[in-house]
């Protein structure tokens, strides 16, 4: 049985979800994009915000409905314990994956931009050190960072919005209904992999102050990262062109190389950008950190979930390191498999405990 | 009728204190006879310059042993404990005192007290009074504007100077006594409608835990009372200034003052109160608005500049413009150290120079200044072993670091920046940015008497209007209630009225 003495308010939980989905899906969004279906990428993007905003109000549902309950403690009231043991060993997987892909995309990142000849390892390790002690603390505190990180995160953005439109050209955008629904479909599934960390709520739902605000929550926050998505996407291709975009590993990464500050004594500006993306990054692993031990701890039973938190380190050390390159890395995450495991998580889990939680009511009821 | 016991002879009481008081050479026992005939034994027993002695012999042992004459022989035998209280002693505050206990603590403390024979109470006369500094003004509280008295080291000064200030019943001020052996006043103030009643329960309860010998200042107290001893942040916010007790009663906190300290405590505290001084309050909100940008530019500079020259210089010189870069590698040419071990060297001596300054008569601490003048600037360029450009960061860091309104947040603050040097040595910017987050997560983990150290910054949504009493200062009508953050109750504190009474219009004029 966890405690949940700990509570986040509303805005507290606002940007600590954006600053969970916000990682590195916004790095090669604008490239998938492109590449699938050339100028007409934001209109996947609403599409895709709209059914993460359908989802989240299915995980509000349960949620409210099961107040200061953990994830595993709902699923096991809704379809029983051992189904409850199978969806929390699902979301495990999922964590682990999750958090060795952003953690070796992030090494990568720093590799190329910031540390050019120090080892992969030294990184990895001092940054999921950091992560575990960040999660070790607290969720109050993960949250707490989260909204300092985000107004951190907000400055670069808006800084690269204002000098971007200076060397946009907007045109490069044309075509852009010129799309077929038979694409449009397996790409709306494939941006949805851009919002995974969403169905976090599902797993921190039990620390909100108010359960009610809980889709207020999810839609303002998903909203709002839909919307810095679409600039991205919208603003790469302006500026690189659709076949060039396409071919850039990191379009985000370069649009900051590319654009001008008039009077700045700083020439790159990549490095400082990469400081707070960086800074949400944390956020990200650490959240993923803490879900997970929270999971774990919830699976065993047991009372203090924070000693989970180092022994998750190694596991995730080895599951960085194991894609042998980045090209691995995309493979893997555009697999099959991980592709199914994501889509169960975000969408199927929600739904299933969505549409049976509402059933046991009824039968409660009758 | 008295009963005249054993334990009520002058001699008897008499016996017990110069026990208890045996080798203290200060205490001084009066002892004399009031009355013609049935003469009646009585002392005066108080500490030797704890006392005001011209209080004493004017309106107590001259009463005693003049009016006395006058008195009636029988109404001296019968009561003369109520004569003495009634008719005789001109002091104002007086009080019956019976256990002897209470009466040596009484002594202590620098009361006189007044014993009779073969009366079982004995009176205690207030007449504390030792010589104290007058009101000055605080050193380490500079202001620009703002009144200019500051606490001394007796307790009943300062309390009053906060009372002065506080005029309402609600002000509340509990008097504790904190040492076993020391015995210090410690006043607890608060205003009762207002406090956060959880904080004061926790400062009641925490101040009641400490079982000490000795309290000597504010400080011992702020040690044995705070959330984390580990960390490099204050938890709770000192002062000299009575001005700035007052205002944080008004936003609900909780003061503490301690006798013998011009230092008084207040809790609980957020890091944004270290970074603001009094007279951002007292100045129009635009200069005050300035001057805060001012400050959080300063504190970012002495936190990062050294650690971002190192970063910089040696894992990222492409971030500057080819001319600056090629300057710095000019600059650096020649400089026998990596950039680390230079600014490690600067920085040490800065440190060394402000340590030796600190505490130096102000005629040799010019020397101090023109010696280390002389190291940290054109010697040590010339002499090859640190470059220009470095001096000129440790100038500003140093400018930067004494911008901190706070002593105790820019000591932190400078004990960080050595440790960001050493992460941006090791492991360049992405180093900085990792030894930034364990600060935050230290920081955001921090709390001040329940009070996230981190308010109203970590959550904005919630406490959306303290915002304007943190980096920026708001035009003072707008901040027209009290911190959320530290209290519920009673919020409201300001009415403008102004457009109701002139009109829409009218306020321009």
């Amino acid at each position: 049985m966890i405690s949940t003495k700990e509570k986040i308010g509303t805005s507290q939980m606002i940007t600590l979800l954006m600053s969970t989905v916000l990682g590195v899906g916004i790095l090669s969004l604008p490239r998938s994009l492109a590449d699938k279906v050339k100028g007409s990428g934001f209109i996947i993007i609403i599409i895709s915000t709209l059914m993460c905003i359908v989802f989240g109000y299915f995980i509000y549902k349960v949620v409210y409905r099961f107040q200061n309950k953990s994830l595993m403690q709902t699923s096991s009231d809704i379809l029983t314990k051992p189904v409850g043991y199978l969806i929390c060993t699902i979301f495990l997987i999922y964590y682990f994956i999750n958090m060795a892909m952003v953690t070796r995309i992030f090494i990568e990142v720093v590799k190329m931009y910031m540390l050019k000849k120090t080892p992969t390892e030294v990184i990895i390790i001092s940054m999921l050190f950091v992560c575990a002690y960040g999660s070790r603390k607290g969720i109050e505190g993960i949250a707490r960072m989260s909204q300092i990180i985000f107004f951190l995160m907000m400055v670069p953005i808006l800084f690269i919005f204002f000098f971007a439109l200076g060397s946009a050209d907007f045109t490069n955008l044309m075509p852009i209904f010129n799309i077929k629904l038979s694409q449009t479909i397996p790409t709306v599934f494939l941006t949805n992999l851009a919002f995974t960390g969403f169905e976090t709520m599902l797993v921190l739902g039990m620390f909100m102050k108010k359960p009610k605000d809980g889709f207020k929550i999810q839609w303002i926050s998903v909203t709002v990262i839909g919307v810095v998505y679409t600039f991205f996407t919208v603003i790469s291709v302006a500026i690189f062109g659709q076949i060039e975009t396409a071919h850039l590993m990191w379009p985000t990464l370069t649009i900051v190389k590319v654009i001008d500050i008039p009077g700045a004594f700083l020439e790159n500006l990549d490095a400082l950008i990469m400081g707070a993306w960086t800074l949400n990054i944390f956020i990200t692993i650490c959240v993923f950190f803490f879900c997970t031990s929270l999971i774990m701890g919830d699976m065993f039973n047991c009372k203090e979930i924070s000693y989970f938190n180092y022994a998750i380190v190694p596991v995730v050390y080895i599951l960085a390191l194991y894609p042998d390159n980045l090209a691995h890395v995309y493979d893997l995450l555009n697999d099959k498999y991980t592709v199914i495991l994501q889509i169960t998580v975000f969408a199927g889990i929600p739904f299933i405990l969505f549409l049976f939680s509402g059933f046991n009511k009824k039968v409660k009821k009758a | 009728m008295q009963v005249k016991k054993d334990e009520y002879t002058l001699e008897h009481k008499l016996n017990i204190i110069n026990e208890k008081f045996k080798n203290c050479d200060d205490l001084v026992i009066r002892e004399f006879d009031v009355g013609i005939e049935n003469e009646c034994k009585m002392a005066l027993v108080y500490i030797d310059g704890m006392t005001d002695k011209a209080l004493i012999s004017e309106f107590v042992l001259n009463n005693l042993m003049i009016a006395s004459r006058v008195a009636m022989p029988n109404e001296i035998k019968n009561n003369i404990k109520e004569l003495v209280k009634k008719k005789n002693i001109a002091i104002t505050e007086i009080k019956e005192v019976k256990e002897i206990e209470e009466i040596i603590n009484n002594i202590l403390v620098g009361e006189t007290l007044l014993l009779i024979d073969n009366v079982e109470e004995a009176i205690l006369l207030s007449s504390r009074g030792w010589p104290t500094r007058s009101i000055s003004e605080p050193q380490s509280e500079v202001v620009i504007r703002g009144p200019r008295d500051g606490f001394t080291e007796t307790l009943k000064v300062n309390t009053s100077l906060v009372r002065r200030r506080i005029r309402d019943t609600n002000f509340k001020l509990k008097n504790l006594s904190l040492g076993k052996r020391s015995k210090t006043d410690v006043a607890l103030l608060y205003v009762e409608d207002i406090v956060n009643d959880e904080v004061l329960e926790e400062v009641k309860k925490r101040l009641d835990e400490i079982d000490i010998d000795m309290i000597q200042e504010s400080g011992d107290i702020e040690q044995l009372i705070e959330d984390s001893c580990y960390s490099l942040f204050p938890q709770i916010q000192y002062t000299e200034r009575p001005d700035v007790i007052a205002a944080s009663l008004y936003e609900g906190r909780v003061a503490i003052l301690v006798d013998n300290t011009p230092f008084g405590l207040i809790v609980p505290v957020t890091l944004t109160t270290f970074l603001q001084s009094p007279d951002d309050y007292y100045e129009r909100w635009i200069i005050s608005t300035f001057v805060r940008m001012i400050r959080l530019l300063a504190t970012g500079f002495s936190l990062f500049l050294p650690a971002l020259y190192i970063a910089i210089s040696s894992y990222h010189p492409d971030m500057l413009p080819t001319d600056l870069a090629l300057y710095l590698a000019a600059t650096r040419q020649g400089v026998p150290f990596p950039a680390f071990t230079e600014a490690f060297i600067m920085e040490i001596t800065l440190e060394l120079l402000r340590e030796a300054g600190a505490r130096l008569p102000k005629a040799i601490g010019s020397t101090i200044g023109i010696v280390g003048g002389l190291v940290i600037g054109q010697a040590a360029v010339q002499a090859g072993i640190v470059s220009p450009l470095m001096v000129i960061i440790v100038a500003i860091t140093a400018i930067s670091s004494f911008a901190t309104p706070s002593y105790n947040m820019a000591i932190g603050f400078r004990m960080l920046r050595f440790i960001f040097m050493l992460m941006a040595s090791i492991l360049g910017l992405y180093g900085i940015i990792l030894g930034f987050l364990v600060m935050l997560i230290n920081l955001s983990n921090l709390r001040s008497f329940g009070i996230p150290y981190l308010e109203p910054l970590c959550s904005v949504g919630e406490n959306f209007k303290d915002l304007k009493d943190t980096l920026i200062r708001a035009p003072m009508p707008s901040m027209n209630s009290r911190p959320k953050m530290y209290t519920k109750k009673n919020r409201n504190r300001l009415d403008d009225k102004r457009k109701e009474i002139f009109g829409e219009d009218d306020i321009e004029k």
